[in-house]
């Protein structure tokens, strides 16, 4: 990503998503990791509203988990749909 | 001295069943902890020894018979069951459908759990991507249709038993015996023609968790039928008193309500 490094540097904690409203917020990590791919699917990379998945997913998720849904993205067996 | 204590143990001053050491309760538990065992065993993959499962379901449903006989011998032959024992056997097993109703329960529960916020190890979809749920409309329709059925045949069985019908009685509850049976073959390959397993995900476990238990029941079920045919059969069952009958009875309207939640849960709603 070209602007990878910006980003990072406008990284900060998210706040509050309605429909994640407890503390564990796993669940929130992965579905914007899904959305995020999902978006640059049907949008292409390019699409700014994207990126918001994109440093929603990189400040919550651990790094172990984004690596491990990576390879299995690569691998076709991430077992969410149409990624 | 002596002959007054001989006169006293011929009768006794209250109404309760004093029972006798029996081998039973210990030899039951030592075959179940043998049972949970090899079950254990053979599921982790530590042995592949199917014989020894065999042999141990064999020697508890042995055990289970023969307990059963000392019972019925002291109802049937030795008058132990009075009116109040008959109370108090009809409360235990009440209190042992309390229990397989937190069973049920528990196992409802971690079905919703696991259904209802689906975790991100499954991509947070139910069922799971790649499971092919079965058809409700299937096979398990026609076992549903069957336990209703046996619910019917099983209340034909009881009324004409109290209605002193011993031929319809006994065909009653020979059509629920073969409702039962059926339901545990249709339940036969229903399993072995699932595309998935008890080991494919949480989507496996809890939908064989909910209908295994189930069907084991309707298979503890349909023995308890056997019994009760037996001693219909040789007139061990009056139109008046039945305690055996009845909680059989009970028990198999549990399993048919149970099978109408698994049914709604399992097949309909989380496909």
């Amino acid at each position: 990503m070209a602007d990878e490094a910006e980003l990072r540097a406008k990284l900060h904690t998210f706040g509050n998503d309605a429909r994640f409203p407890d503390q564990n917020q796993t669940h929130r990590c992965f579905q914007n990791y899904v959305d995020y791919f999902r978006c640059v699917k049907a949008k292409g990379e390019d699409f700014a509203p994207c990126k918001e998945f994109w440093s929603t997913y990189q400040s919550l998720c651990p790094v172990s988990w984004v690596e491990k849904w990576d390879e299995e993205r690569s691998k076709g067996n991430f077992p969410a749909f149409d990624l | 001295m002596m002959q007054k204590n001989m006169k006293t143990n011929l009768y006794q001053s209250n109404p309760f069943h004093l029972v006798k050491p029996s081998p039973w309760p210990m030899y039951l538990v030592f075959g179940l902890f043998g049972f949970l065992l090899n079950l254990t065993m053979m599921m982790h993959n530590i042995t592949d020894n199917y014989m020894m499962l065999l042999i141990n379901v064999i020697t508890l449903i042995y055990i289970g018979l023969l307990w059963s006989r000392d019972i019925m011998g002291e109802a049937t032959y030795l008058g132990e069951h009075t009116s109040k024992v008959s109370e108090g056997l009809n409360m235990g097993f009440l209190l042992f459908l309390m229990t397989e109703l937190m069973w049920f329960f528990g196992m409802f529960w971690a079905y919703f759990y696991s259904a209802l916020t689906p975790s991100v190890e499954i991509g947070e979809i139910w069922p799971p991507m790649s499971i092919m749920p079965m058809q409700a409309t299937d096979l398990p329709l026609f076992n549903t249709l069957m336990l209703l059925m046996s619910g019917a045949t099983m209340t034909y069985s009881h009324h004409a038993l109290m209605a002193r019908n011993r031929f319809n009685s006994m065909f009653g509850l020979f059509l629920t015996m073969l409702l039962g049976f059926l339901f545990i073959i249709c339940q036969y390959f229903e399993y072995y023609y699932c595309s998935y397993t008890l080991a494919d995900s949480v989507y496996g476990s809890v939908f064989f968790m909910l209908t295994g238990l189930h069907g084991m029941h309707v298979m503890t079920g349909t023995l308890l039928l056997c019994l009760n045919f037996y001693r219909l059969y040789n007139y061990q069952l009056t139109s008046e008193k039945h305690t055996g009958f009845n909680t059989s009875i009970l028990l198999w309207h549990f399993l048919d309500v149970a099978w109408l939640f698994v049914y709604i849960v399992c097949y309909y709603w989380g496909v």
